[in-house]
């Protein structure tokens, strides 16, 4: 019984739900991982604080997840408004070695007081370089995903660009690889630095 | 099924489906024709989906002007020969009960999906309570059986849709699919089956083989006071008139049979008990501490009940796949020889340990650990298991 | 029991219409559970002549009959239909369901005033808003008669009910005026002291697409009769009347107190209070009918766009 759990907040209509989407998708079709995912709901996932929540189930063995719910700590944190990285306390994240990540967006968050504290977070302006380098908001969730395939390590490139191909339009398609790749250069160089710091 | 569609069934394989999104393929598989409903949070998705599914199939959804007129169109849509359903939360269910009660009355078959939300009152819409079990077992004025089934995941939702229409279509009365909140909106990869192996699961809607021109509620064979099939309104076979009254064998209102008329609504469910009645067992062999329960808190405790037998404690679960009708004499036999009976569910009164309680008449003791708009994790489970060791 | 009368007539009926009535057909006998001057009895038989003259098919034209001392019409329809007693209020929700599952029919909805227009009035607006191609007859007698005569929704102002012991206060409901605003394409009223109308009516809704709304007036002496005077809806002329305690009194008050259509565009509110405007209202064979749109998304959705 390995969980790992994953949780992403933000604003309604950043891509959150999309984002936890592509990762359950991921991991239960292409990985054939035991997984469940939930999402806010109604008026919560317009505005506010939209948040859902993806648990894997690392061991091969086990067919369902039995506790349908993340816990804290949390494996894996996305968080995407100022509003819900207020709520974040340093405990919310697992201190173990290969896990624990926070990934965070500085163009959509000005103040992230847990931040300093929390060694593994890697802060990649999404919303910013979405918009000012592909020309729309939505090539952040691409960006996103680029680099949470690569820092969770739970799902293979191959797979991550097949739900790819999967969840945008075609024509669009090239621009998202571009993003997806994008994301993943920038966890590769955060994981160096963490590698350096040891 | 009359009205065959390649797109009715999903190519075979895998997906990852909402819980909700699950139940309305399923019943698209087990042959939909007709979808009444009225959105309502959590449920609304069934409509959402079927609207955009029903008519490819050349099926009808519709959004009707209130639970109370999508409940009497599916049963109008049931009557005309049309496999039909609504799905519909706890305020929505409470409306419908009515013609719940007119449709066992009549014995018009339909599927009736609760996806169960917090209350009384409108409560909070998103969380999970099974409060509505309760309502369920007694849906409406008068007495009659119904059948209830309780899936615990996005797979079984698919799957125990196509038991539920079959029930529905053998025994004619109300059927429900117990889900809630949580269900509803939780995301799983499911296994579709292919094709033909749905299509030999599914039992259609049709007349009988041996139908000589005159309807009658005799079945013919053993001459017993149970409705062969379900009457189709536009074709020969229907009694001279629907009434909503103890009826005799062609339809017409009679008082006098008023005690074999109701007996037969409870016995056509009471005596195929065997075949309705659908559990779970696990780890039961030797158990001494017994867990029985239904939907997502038995999912919870199958990690409990590994982790406590590692530790030596002889714990098994009795898992109900139909709650309604009460498998009594299945509980009682599972419970005999055991220390102690643990109910987990998601509500605070125990409506199952109440019925487990009536088995055991109070020998045994029942611990339940109730939860509202919240989950049990595997330790509130095992806590007990060890508090009952001890 | 010697002495007394027999109940109902034991020889058959000459009346070549009578025997096609369930009873006639199946017990040889002419019966029915209304009270004497009920105007029920007269409906059936109109709907029964019509039924049997243009020779419908049962198959395609199922009776759905919601709840209220209507509800007996059971007995005295024709033989050959399949009929449905729906819950209070609920029948058009139900034919919905059935006209929607299989197009080809066309149901005919036999309500109240207090089952359509009370307890059922959101599923009957709705139903006119839809179009759906059915009959819907609103018997109306201003009084809930079943339950032993109280108060309805289309009780005249002044009359008396035994919910309102001392007088109705309440404004009634103009089932017409509804049926139009909600968007009925044939809406038509009449009474059954008008019977060949009611026929006509009738025989043009059978040919209509769309939803048709036919209400008839119809007298209830035990319950609306006995309690009121027959001045109502002639307040303004001061006379004095006398108890509607038999049919006869009834049915002229029911005349007297129908106006036509065309008069009635002459004359003032306060001269049509409690008044009947009898005529047709609407015909508007033009408007789209919801199982023919739903057909069209079908083929699209099936098509795939």
């Amino acid at each position: 019984m390995v969980r790992y759990e994953i949780r992403i907040a933000g604003f309604g209509g950043q891509g959150v739900i999309t984002l936890s989407k592509m990762i359950i998708t991921a991991v239960s079709l292409y990985e054939n991982l035991a997984a469940t995912q939930t999402e806010a709901y109604s008026a919560s996932a317009r505005g506010g604080r939209c948040w859902a929540e993806v648990i894997v189930e690392l061991d091969r063995n086990i067919e369902t997840i039995d506790y349908p719910q993340a816990l804290r700590p949390y494996d894996f944190l996305i968080i995407l408004s100022g509003e819900s990285a207020a709520s974040v306390n340093p405990d919310f994240i697992k201190k173990d070695e290969n896990t624990g990540y926070l990934l965070w967006d500085p163009s959509t968050i000005q103040k992230f007081r847990a931040v300093r504290q929390i060694k593994k977070a890697l802060s990649i302006p999404v919303q910013k370089i979405a918009v000012e380098k592909f020309g729309n908001i939505v090539f952040g969730n691409s960006i996103l995903f680029g680099a949470f395939t690569i820092l969770s390590g739970i799902i293979s490139e191959e797979s991550a660009i097949e739900t790819l191909k999967k969840f945008v339009p075609s024509s669009t398609l090239e621009k998202n690889l571009e993003a997806f790749e994008l994301g993943k250069k920038e966890a590769l160089d955060f994981i160096k630095k963490l590698k350096e710091e040891n | 099924m009359s009205k065959e569609n390649n797109k009715r069934f999903l190519q075979e394989g895998k997906y990852v489906m909402m819980g909700n999104v699950a139940m309305s393929e399923g019943a698209l598989a087990a042959g939909l024709e007709f979808f009444g409903g009225y959105p309502i949070t959590p449920s609304t998705e069934v409509i959402e989906h079927l609207a955009k599914r029903m008519p490819e199939v050349g099926g009808v959804c519709m959004q009707m002007e209130d639970e109370l007129a999508s409940i009497n169109a599916i049963m109008g849509a049931s009557l005309v020969g049309a496999k039909s359903m609504t799905a519909t939360s706890g305020p929505g269910f409470s409306l419908m009960v009515e013609t719940i009660s007119m449709a066992a009355c009549l014995e018009i078959p339909f599927v009736f999906c609760d996806v169960q939300r917090n209350g009384p009152g409108t409560g909070f819409v998103t969380e999970p309570h099974h409060n509505d079990l309760g309502l369920m077992r007694f849906a409406g004025n008068g007495e009659f059986g119904v059948i209830a089934l309780a899936p615990m995941n996005c797979q079984e939702l698919f799957d125990l849709t196509i038991t539920a229409f079959n029930f529905a279509e053998t025994y004619r009365c109300p059927v429900f699919i117990i889900s809630d909140a949580y269900l509803g909106h939780l995301h799983e990869a499911i296994n579709i089956p292919p094709k033909e192996e749905i299509m030999k699961k599914v039992i259609p809607r049709e007349l009988p083989d041996n139908f000589d021109n005159k309807f009658t509620y005799l079945d013919p064979t053993t001459n017993k006071y149970i409705t062969p099939k379900a009457p189709i309104m536009g074709t020969d076979y229907v009694p001279i008139m629907f009434l909503h009254q103890p009826h005799n064998p062609n339809g017409m209102s009679s008082r006098r049979l008023a005690l074999p008329f109701t007996q037969m609504l409870i016995d056509k469910i009471k005596l195929n008990m065997d075949k309705i009645s659908l559990t779970e067992e696990y780890k039961l062999e030797d158990a001494e501490i017994v867990i029985i329960s239904y939907g997502l808190p038995v999912r919870t405790s199958y990690r409990a009940v590994d982790i406590a037998r590692k530790e030596g404690i002889k714990v098994g679960i009795f898992r109900l796949i139909t709650v309604w009708p009460f498998p009594d004499e299945k509980v009682k036999k599972v419970v005999k020889d055991a220390k102690a009976v643990i109910v987990p569910e998601l509500n605070y009164t125990g409506i199952i340990a109440e019925q487990v309680e009536r088995v055991t008449k109070l020998e045994t003791p029942i611990i339940r650990i109730p939860k509202v708009c919240d989950f049990h994790h595997p330790n509130d489970i095992l806590e007990k298991i060890r508090e009952v060791v001890k | 029991m010697s002495g007394l009368p027999p109940m109902y007539p034991s020889e058959k009926p000459e009346h070549p219409y009578l025997s096609i009535s369930m009873p006639g057909k199946y017990f040889n006998s002419y019966f029915s559970l209304f009270c004497a001057g009920c105007g029920y009895g007269i409906i059936g038989h109109l709907f029964n002549r019509v039924f049997e003259d243009e020779k419908l098919d049962p198959k395609l034209y199922p009776m759905v009959i919601g709840i209220g001392c209507y509800g007996q019409i059971l007995l005295t329809l024709h033989h050959a239909t399949q009929r449905i007693l729906a819950l209070h209020g609920r029948a058009p929700g139900l034919a919905t369901g059935m006209k929607m599952a299989n197009p080809k029919m066309k149901p005919i909805i036999f309500s109240g005033d207090g089952d359509c227009l009370g307890i059922g009035g959101n599923h009957f607006m709705h139903i006119c808003r839809r179009n759906l191609d059915c009959i819907i007859f609103i018997f109306n007698n201003s009084i809930y008669a079943m339950t032993g005569g109280q108060g309805a929704p289309t009780t005249l102002f002044g009359a008396m009910s035994t919910t309102t012991p001392y007088k109705m206060f309440e404004n009634r409901v103009d089932g017409i005026k509804l049926a139009l605003t909600a968007g009925a394409t044939y809406v038509a009223r009449t009474t059954v002291a008008h019977p060949r109308t009611l026929m006509k009516y009738f025989r043009k809704a059978l040919k209509h697409k769309g939803t048709s709304v036919i209400e008839v007036i119809t007298p209830c002496v035990t319950y609306f009769g006995r309690k009121n005077l027959d001045n109502l809806g002639a307040e303004n002329l001061g006379l004095e009347g006398q108890k509607m305690e038999n049919t006869g009194i009834m049915i002229d008050w029911i005349k007297r107190n129908s106006i036509r259509i065309n008069q009635a565009k002459f004359m003032t509110e306060e001269e049509l209070l409690n008044k009947y405007i009898i005529g047709e209202f609407k015909i508007d064979p033009n408007k789209p009918e919801y199982s023919e749109e739903y057909a069209k998304i079908k083929k699209i959705a099936m098509e795939g766009k």
